[in-house]
């Protein structure tokens, strides 16, 4: 694995929004890429929420299982960075 | 023997009924629903039937930080832009690195390009006009205007900028579309995917008695383990349950 990489997406700290999207970022993924495995794991959020929710400006009260959905999202990221990080 | 300025906008008089007429036929290409690659060659065709002197016209786009002639009126054309692209220089890649026009009035007083000089005076065109299309504030190609006799485009350059405009036009209405297109066959498997995700997490709530939530928690604690994706393993579980072989996520 590359030492540059973090160690575990997904261990970032439970709702933190802004690490989420940082990781997204590090990735090079778009919002819409993430986007697509979180809707590929059963996540509900339209795109517009989901956008919202990383960038932290999105209401969260809207959003009625938060903390299913933030499984969700750490799950896909850690499939991309699976991806990332698997031999071939 | 050449110019090269910024782009500039202006507005076509109607006192040249060719002109108008080509405007309007470049209208009706835009709204006529064909592919780009269609629309380009309509575009560099209706460039070089319009433009006195204009001998051949072809696209260049930039893939992949290549060039590549997309469409092309005539194969003097292909050549010449092959030739530009094997000396990595010329005026079409000026044009589209610079995003200026460059007209080169005689090729045999040209001094600019030395490696690719020599192709084109060989070539037997004379003169020239690339067009920097220009997508997003950023040169994506270039539309190419060659011709067989000296200083051809002396007076072409706003209607070659007409023509450039449309096919940037083109080109950024076909990246949209091909975004689009993108995005919508990923989220068809992304669909798929979830179908498939749901049938497992439907297999392990009725078998372990879970909740949907513990289902998919289940699976993925069950994909952290074992670096798989939850995906792989929600098939695997949907295939076992298929040949009624088990139902663990591993």
């Amino acid at each position: 694995m590359n030492d540059d990489l973090p160690a575990s997406p997904a261990g970032a700290p439970a709702g933190d929004a802004a690490a989420m999207d940082g990781i997204r970022r590090f990735l090079g993924m778009t919002n819409e890429d993430l986007w697509l495995v979180y809707i590929a794991l059963g996540g509900v959020w339209s795109l517009d929420d989901f956008t919202g929710y990383l960038q932290g400006t999105g209401d969260g009260r809207r959003i009625a299982n938060r903390g299913r959905e933030h499984k969700v999202l750490a799950q896909a990221i850690d499939e991309q960075f699976m991806g990332l990080t698997t031999l071939p | 023997m050449f110019s090269c300025g910024p782009r500039v906008s202006f507005e076509v008089g109607s006192d040249e009924p060719t002109l108008e007429g080509s405007l309007q036929e470049l209208a009706r290409v835009l709204f006529a629903g064909r592919t780009a690659e269609a629309t380009l060659h309509d575009v560099a065709d209706l460039a070089q039937r319009t433009i006195p002197g204009c001998d051949a016209a072809s696209v260049t786009i930039i893939e992949g930080g290549k060039p590549r002639t997309t469409v092309s009126t005539a194969e003097i054309a292909v050549e010449v832009d092959r030739h530009q692209y094997a000396a990595d220089e010329g005026p079409c890649l000026e044009a589209v690195r610079s995003d200026q026009v460059i007209r080169v009035d005689s090729y045999d007083g040209e001094s600019r390009w030395p490696a690719f000089l020599p192709a084109v005076v060989k070539s037997g065109v004379k003169s020239s006009l690339s067009l920097p299309l220009v997508a997003v504030d950023e040169a994506v190609g270039a539309l190419n205007l060659y011709s067989s006799t000296v200083e051809a485009f002396v007076d072409a350059e706003p209607v070659g900028i007409v023509f450039a405009g449309q096919a940037a036009i083109t080109l950024a209405n076909a990246s949209a579309y091909h975004k689009a297109a993108d995005l919508a066959r990923n989220l068809a498997l992304a669909l798929e995917h979830r179908d498939i995700i749901g049938q497992a997490k439907g297999i392990l709530m009725a078998q372990d008695g879970v909740s949907s939530e513990e289902a998919f928690d289940i699976l993925r604690r069950a994909s952290q383990r074992s670096n798989r994706k939850v995906y792989d393993l929600a098939e695997e579980i949907v295939n076992r349950n298929g040949n009624g072989t088990g139902t663990g996520p591993g």
